[in-house]
């Protein structure tokens, strides 16, 4: 699994996941969002267009996130998911708590109001 | 997805499997049926490494289970739940850090990632809200539940079932039945049922082994066993106590058994 993290300016974070989110990796996700949650982060976009695969402890920890954005009233946005992942969040009936983008860079850019 | 090939078993005088051969496909639920002392059990416990056979091969994602290493199997079996006849619950622990023990012990994750999980596997099974309660204080329909969430709290791409229907009242039977029926469906994960409840295993099953004695006696789609010409089978799934299958175990005459010793 790869992370990647951009930060612009204004206090915007994209963090973007390729490969898959289980329980071995899911520990380093959490590691690569934990520094962003604090009040001068605006908002955190997740790029998930990367992620063949997720499994309950990538939801657990994408909770976690949104856990700890809502603390620092940040938005807390999960891009580009395909329909395998969103699968899960339909299970598992977290589909309507979450902020989902069908496009990173666009949601990225409209929260730095680009 | 688990194939076993001319798989033969004995316990001393006993047969447990004779030559036994079959597929369990991906992604479906198949039924091991049989009576008591049929080797599907045996069977099972085989297909997760508990034991090994006499001869024969269970070839588990192109691996043999019956070659492989302690640590090897040890790395397999995250791939695999098992939820147990009796549950199996650790009963000095309550219900929240029995379905966390398999986290605990195979994961690196944080508390706060295994407790959000916990809630998860528990909402699956309907039984959100029992974290603190002792499995002394649970009814048997619901210790099995919360035996199924511990079986899958690592996501295994293969549950098994050992009598998951066995002591419970016709509801419950029928809550568990949905639940396996479910997490197949929805999750894709590929179920293996030992039972000798036909009602359930013909709600639930894509297809259905049927074992006598370690003989593979017939497998098919529970239409296909439903209009088998089989005797045995018929027997079996009539629950008839007159047929080819005998109550006893040995052909050996009573009254001469009985004057010989």
């Amino acid at each position: 699994m790869k992370i990647t993290v951009e930060r612009d300016d204004k206090g915007v974070v994209l963090v973007k996941i390729e490969g898959e989110v289980d329980m071995h990796t899911s520990p380093d996700v959490r590691n690569a969002l934990l520094p962003y949650f604090k009040p001068d982060i605006s908002g955190i976009v997740v790029d998930l267009s990367g992620v063949k695969y997720m499994d309950s402890s990538g939801i657990a920890t994408m909770i976690e996130g949104l856990q700890w954005a809502s603390k620092v009233k940040s938005r807390f946005v999960l891009a580009g998911m395909k329909e395998a992942v969103m699968d899960v969040f339909v299970l598992t009936n977290l589909n309507n708590v979450f902020e989902f983008s069908p496009d990173s860079e666009a949601t990225f850019n409209d929260i730095t109001g680009r | 997805m688990i194939r076993v090939e001319s798989l033969n078993n004995k316990f001393g005088h006993i047969t447990t499997a004779n030559d036994v051969s079959c597929h369990f496909e991906e992604k479906k639920v198949t039924v091991l049926l049989g009576g008591s002392g049929s080797g599907k059990s045996t069977l099972l416990k085989q297909m997760v490494g508990l034991g090994r056979p006499d001869s024969g091969s269970i070839m588990f994602d192109g691996r043999d289970i019956t070659k492989l290493a302690r640590k090897e199997l040890y790395e397999l079996r995250k791939k695999m739940g098992m939820l147990f006849q009796g549950s199996a619950l650790f009963n000095s622990l309550n219900i929240y850090e029995n379905i966390a023990f398999p986290l605990r012990e195979h994961t690196n994750l944080s508390d706060s990632v295994i407790k959000t999980i916990i809630k998860i596997k528990l909402e699956m099974v309907g039984l959100r809200g029992v974290e603190n309660m002792m499995p002394s204080q649970l009814s048997g329909g619901m210790t099995k539940r919360v035996g199924l969430a511990r079986a899958i709290v690592l996501d295994p791409k293969v549950v098994f079932y050992d009598e998951p229907t066995s002591g419970l009242d016709p509801i419950a039977s029928g809550v568990i039945d949905k639940l396996i029926v479910d997490l197949n469906k929805k999750l894709g994960v590929t179920s293996i049922v030992v039972s000798h409840d036909i009602d359930s295993a013909f709600r639930i099953a894509d297809k259905l082994i049927i074992l006598f004695y370690g003989n593979l006696i017939a497998e098919g789609t529970p239409e296909e066993i439903k209009n088998s010409p089989d005797p045995k089978v018929r027997q079996f799934i009539t629950g008839s106590p007159d047929g080819p299958i005998p109550f006893t175990l040995t052909d050996k005459d009573f009254i001469e058994d009985i004057l010989i010793d």
